[in-house]
């Protein structure tokens, strides 16, 4: 299903997010879990992390997040750097699709770990993070018509 | 002056001789951010950027360099976020001789959280292998890069 993009300064959403994100990342396993939720979506996917050090990839997950409410806390900087971020993907040939993906799994991942998740956070998840994805889309985008 | 980046112990990636040309990018920055702030002007605020990018280039050689010397696994990823970073901030500067723009406070702001993402999670990443390697937490005192830039 393809989501609306949430307004980076919808305060009410983005307080349900920060209170969302507490919650499920309160679970140890929250991490471990959103891999292996990533890497379950398809072969490709998990071709491009079989031989990586998982203890990097939970820091990289972690600074992504942290990163994301940075850009929906208006944090100056924060959405150019995301769209860095999208023109540093586009030199490993990585497609908007893949973008996509990474939400479903994150929102799958929220869904088994927030206690309190429903149809509504699902929304406000979304909505927050097809947002941060909406600014490394448009680096990605540049990053790979630079190099066409 | 204001909105400038305080070294706090958050930065470290504990290891001395990163650190110390972390501060010197953190400095360059803040000079840069002191220098818009004043209104000091296009050349005056090129010539602190350009300082800023050849001490940004030495110091991305250097961790490279280590990278390659400790077989870094996560070594191209972060090349290509040193080299994104560059030819960013190149075409940036382009776009301010060419087309006369002023020095943006949206260029000042990415540089800044730039360097503070970068080094709390990409740097930090490296370091930890680095130690695990083999390399020295502190540098002796006839340590070059204590001669350099300084």
């Amino acid at each position: 299903m393809v989501q609306a993009a949430l307004a980076l300064n919808d305060a009410e959403r983005v307080e349900r997010f920060h209170a969302s994100l507490e919650r499920a990342g309160a679970d140890p396993a929250f991490l471990d879990r959103f891999y292996s939720a990533f890497q379950a979506v398809s072969p490709e996917i998990e071709a491009m992390f079989r031989d990586t050090d998982m203890s990097r990839l939970k820091r990289k997950l972690e600074a992504s997040l942290h990163l994301v409410t940075l850009a929906i806390d208006e944090e100056p900087g924060a959405r150019d750097y995301l769209e860095y971020l999208g023109r540093v993907h586009a030199r490993f040939a990585l497609q908007p699709e893949h973008f996509r993906l990474w939400i479903d799994a994150l929102v799958a991942t929220v869904a088994d770990t927030d206690p309190a998740f429903d149809a509504g956070l699902e929304q406000d998840w979304r909505g927050v993070l097809s947002a941060a994805i909406q600014r490394m889309d448009k680096g990605l985008d540049r990053g790979l018509r630079r190099r066409a | 002056m204001t909105h400038t980046i305080t070294w706090t112990d958050d930065l470290s990636v504990g290891i001395e001789e990163i650190d110390e040309q972390h501060k010197v990018l953190v400095r360059l920055l803040n000079e840069l951010n002191d220098a818009i702030h004043e209104h000091h002007g296009n050349e005056a605020c090129l010539a602190i950027l350009d300082r800023l990018v050849d001490y940004t280039r030495i110091h991305f050689a250097v961790e490279e360099s280590l990278m390659r010397i400790f077989e870094y696994p996560d070594y191209e990823n972060h090349k290509a976020e040193h080299e994104e970073l560059v030819e960013e901030v190149l075409e940036l500067r382009r776009e301010i001789v060419d087309k006369e723009r002023k020095i943006s406070f949206k260029l000042l702001h990415f540089l800044k959280m730039w360097l503070t993402q970068h080094i709390m999670s990409s740097d930090q990443e490296y370091s930890q292998h680095f130690l695990n390697q083999g390399m020295k937490a502190r540098a002796g005192k006839t340590a070059w890069f204590k001669r350099l830039w300084h």
